[in-house]
């Protein structure tokens, strides 16, 4: 028996996978006891709480700052404060080697003279729109002394923020306080000197000459705040504190990661330029016969096609008799040599793709979508069969050549049955072809960019990257891989690509890899391998995409954000470049996903059932999978597996059809009158289960269709402890 | 001349006398010399406030874990000026010294008696402080 087959062998897998998932050293080693001591809250705006703000602090700070085990043990209150102070922090013991504060106490004002914003969910940002890194050199390299938002709206306007203030307060019980040995040592020169193995090493950072702050307005540890903004802790921050108490290091990060998703840089899918880097598509070219037939009604037309340069064609225009808006279903054969005199024999004929699109009546062009895009290299002779499942083509008798720059059209003929039957020649099929040269604009890109560590925040399991497009349809890809590779912090990009992804995992790389796209919403691209971030590095992510284009829907591009990026397109399958156009801004946005619960479908259907699903595979819930626009009152089976495959089912007869998974098991089901049925699947609630892979797809008694049965596309579930 | 023994009660009272009279003298040259000894009972009484307030530092120093020399050496930084003071219901005065700054809370107080001398144990307070801009 095959172990990975076998569900309990997968799910015992699968939970050694996960707790053998490396645990960040950074992250795990600062621990913040938190001690509630009360208080009355004052009158202030927003619904949050002081513990559920204060605990949101501590963990920022816990994740931020690497260093061997220290414990602290943190009271915190309401309490009155004199004057205009906000808070204050009172180191109650200390000790160790090195000195470091092991007890503190810190009081909130609650006077009633402290206007408070106390954020219901402090790790959204939301109530600010702009987010400010300021940078400057102190000696030994540049670095953040600045992380802010500003433009404060509705209840964060005109009030203190107290996760800032949190934020604050907290800081000065990892170091910067005046009751702290450690500090008062370190302030003899009135600055933190920075030395290894902390990064920026020989920077000086300045301090206030009367009290444990940092004497760099924009940090978060300056003396006072002002109203409507929230500062974060800056590298400054982090470093002026990991120096006086001898942390080994810190993990800048510009966000508060309380979810499954890292947003690098915001998790708005909405805003940002459209740049159809490194996905982007363009209209396709096109080139047609004619569509004033004067015949027809055979069910498969010959043509050749004689590339002059490399080209994928994508799709073809047909011209049917079918009623306009009919559902029309075909298969494209193809061989290595002319049609003619091909006709009726199925030797050198390859069953290719499917091809699926709706009639636009006789004597239009009523487009055909592939599933899959036919590449054709220049200079050949292919041989192509257009075998309609449920419509009838309409010709013009005659032979005709049609050519452009790129490629020529040699019609044809036509027969009455699939390599059978009558055959009529010379035949004008009325077609056009859409297709995109291989060194198109947006064709094929090679594209790198960089997932900061401040972004990426604590270790983990990536099991998902998603984009944000800005238009809808079904993206194919011919070949797509993507690598990731853990660079140190801060990484500044090579102009070779190869530099930067030495190392690298591939974690997706498929061929024929179609996408399923809604525009302005995040979209996870289908990962198929987990990556395991280490919590401290900045991550490249290259993306080797060849073949964009776009078989539904409209050609458009993706949201970009402010990261850096390495591109090179419009390149010919023969002469891949090694070396790219560096740019420092305008990488796509992307976000990570750390074991969140997902779900999408991917793949094609060789015939009219489709499937999706509803919900996702959240641990503790159920998550169900679908199959409309099914045979009516027909027989449905659905197939699970654990491990995605793209396994063509031509050779069993079923013309273009894929089985898209390893069949672990399966389940028959009877579709309504509507052609629909369902599977629900409960995910035990066990964390356990975060990562697997659930997917399924279905068949459907279909007498109509090749073989008698059609197949769905595919559905992908990642199982997760939360949604993003 | 003629010689005439006391009769005995006279002599009972006059041994009396001589012996309270005794007693009274030591008494009071006790009392003398314990007031003029600093190293006893009045120490605290030629302190003044000032030195009290900054072994109070010192004190509380030491206790949150400074070195004593470390503690000795910076104290005088937290002790800043007499801020505050007034009237208690020890007869005496309650005494504030405030080193505090911008970002810093720096504040000792004391409760002394009628005689100048400290009552209850010291309030140090030693904060860094946030302040709204």
């Amino acid at each position: 028996m095959n172990a990975l087959k076998n569900p309990l062998c997968v799910g015992l897998l699968t939970t050694l996978a996960a707790v053998t998932i490396p645990v960040s050293s950074a992250t795990a080693q600062l621990t913040i006891v938190r001690v509630n001591g009360g208080g009355t809250a004052p009158s202030a705006t927003g619904s949050g709480n002081l513990a559920t703000i204060f605990n949101a602090a501590c963990d920022w700070w816990e994740r931020t700052l690497v260093t061997s085990p220290h414990t602290l043990t943190l009271t915190y209150r309401w309490g009155p404060q004199s004057g205009g102070v906000l808070a204050a922090h009172t180191l109650n013991a200390q000790s160790g080697t090195p000195n470091r504060e092991t007890a503190g106490t810190i009081v909130f004002d609650n006077d009633g003279s402290s206007s408070w914003y106390l954020d219901p969910t402090p790790c959204n940002d939301s109530e600010w729109s702009t987010f400010t890194q300021n940078t400057s050199n102190y000696g030994g390299g540049t670095l953040i002394d600045q992380a802010m938002w500003s433009g404060a709206s509705g209840g964060a306007s005109g009030n203190h923020d107290l996760f800032g203030v949190c934020l604050h307060e907290i800081g000065h019980s990892l170091g910067l306080s005046s009751a702290n040995t450690a500090f008062q040592a370190e302030r003899g020169d009135n600055d933190v000197d920075v030395t290894a193995p902390r990064p920026f090493p020989g920077s000086a950072l300045p301090l206030n000459t009367s009290s444990a702050h940092l004497a760099i307005s924009t940090s978060l540890m300056w003396p006072s705040v002002s109203a409507s903004v929230r500062n974060i802790p800056s590298q400054a921050d982090l470093l002026a504190n990991a120096q006086i108490s001898q942390m080994t290091g810190i993990a800048y990060q510009a966000s508060c990661f309380d979810g499954c998703a890292r947003y690098i840089p915001d998790s708005d899918a909405t805003t940002g330029n459209s740049n159809v880097i490194p996905f982007g598509t363009s209209t396709p070219s096109s080139l047609s016969s004619t569509f004033t037939s004067n015949n027809g009604v055979p069910p498969v037309i010959y043509f050749d096609i004689q590339p002059s340069t490399d080209i994928y064609l994508h799709g073809l225009n047909v011209n049917t008799t079918a009623a306009i808006g009919e559902d029309l279903y075909c298969d494209i054969y193809t061989r290595t040599s002319t049609h003619v005199g091909n006709e009726l024999s199925s030797v050198g004929w390859t069953a290719r793709t499917a091809c699926i699109g709706v009639s636009a009546g006789q004597d239009n062009q009523s487009q055909i979508d592939f599933n899959s895009g036919l590449y054709m290299a220049q200079g050949a002779t292919i041989g192509v069969a257009v075998v309609a499942r449920n419509f009838l083509h309409r010709y013009t008798t005659g032979s005709n050549s049609y050519s452009n720059a790129d490629v020529t059209l040699n019609l044809g003929s036509a027969t009455t049955g699939t390599f059978s039957g009558s055959l009529f020649t010379p035949r004008t099929g009325n077609i056009s072809l859409r297709y995109q040269r291989d060194n198109a604009t947006w064709h094929n890109q090679i594209y790198q960019t960089v997932l900061r560590s401040s972004d990426l925040g604590p270790a983990g399991s990536i099991t998902g990257l998603a984009f944000a497009p800005t238009v809808s349809g079904r993206h194919i890809n011919r070949v797509l891989t993507i690598r990731m590779a853990h660079k140190p912090a801060n990484y500044s990009m090579s102009t070779t690509f190869a530099t930067n992804i030495s190392g690298g995992t591939t974690v997706l790389s498929e061929t024929d890899h179609v996408w399923h796209i809604v525009a302005n919403t995040w979209n996870e691209i289908g990962l198929e391998s987990a990556f395991a971030y280490n919590g401290t590095s900045d991550i490249v992510v290259e993306i080797f995409a060849r073949g964009n284009h776009m078989s539904t829907g409209t050609p458009g591009g993706f949201r970009t954000g402010g990261e850096p990026r390495l591109y090179a397109y419009g390149w010919p399958f023969s002469s891949q470049p090694t070396t790219g156009t560096l740019g420092a801004s305008s990488a796509v946005k992307i976000r990570a996903e750390f074991e969140c619960a997902n779900s999408g479908y991917f793949g094609t259907s060789c015939g009219p059932a489709l499937s999706d699903s509803v919900g996702t595979p959240r641990t503790g819930a159920t998550y169900r999978v679908d199959i409309h626009d099914g045979v009516p009152t027909s027989g449905a089976i659905v197939i699970l597996g654990f491990t995605r495959s793209a396994t063509s089912l031509t050779p069993f007869g079923y013309t273009n059809c894929f089985a898209w998974n390893d069949a672990v098991a399966s389940l028959f089901k009877v579709t309504s009158t509507a052609g629909f049925a369902f599977h629900n699947i409960s995910i035990p609630n066990s964390s356990a289960f975060s990562g697997l892979k659930i997917y399924s797809y279905w068949a459907n008694l279909d007498a109509t269709q090749p073989g008698g049965v059609t197949f769905t596309n595919g559905v992908r579930g990642v199982v997760g402890t939360e949604n993003p | 001349m003629t010689t005439r023994a006391l009769p005995p009660r006279l002599a009972g009272k006059l041994a009396l006398t001589l012996c309270i009279l005794a007693l009274s003298a030591a008494a009071t040259n006790s009392q003398g010399a314990a007031a003029q000894d600093p190293g006893k009972q009045g120490a605290t009484k030629v302190e003044d406030p000032r030195t009290i307030a900054l072994q109070s530092w010192h004190g509380y120093l030491e206790q949150i874990g400074w070195p004593k020399d470390m503690a000795e050496r910076t104290a005088p930084r937290f002790l800043g000026e007499l801020s505050k003071s007034v009237d208690n219901e020890h007869g005496g005065q309650t005494i504030t010294f405030d080193g505090s700054r911008p970002g810093l809370r720096a504040t000792v107080t004391i409760f002394l008696n009628r005689a100048g001398n400290p009552v209850v144990a010291p309030v140090v307070e030693l904060a860094d402080i946030l302040e709204a801009r």
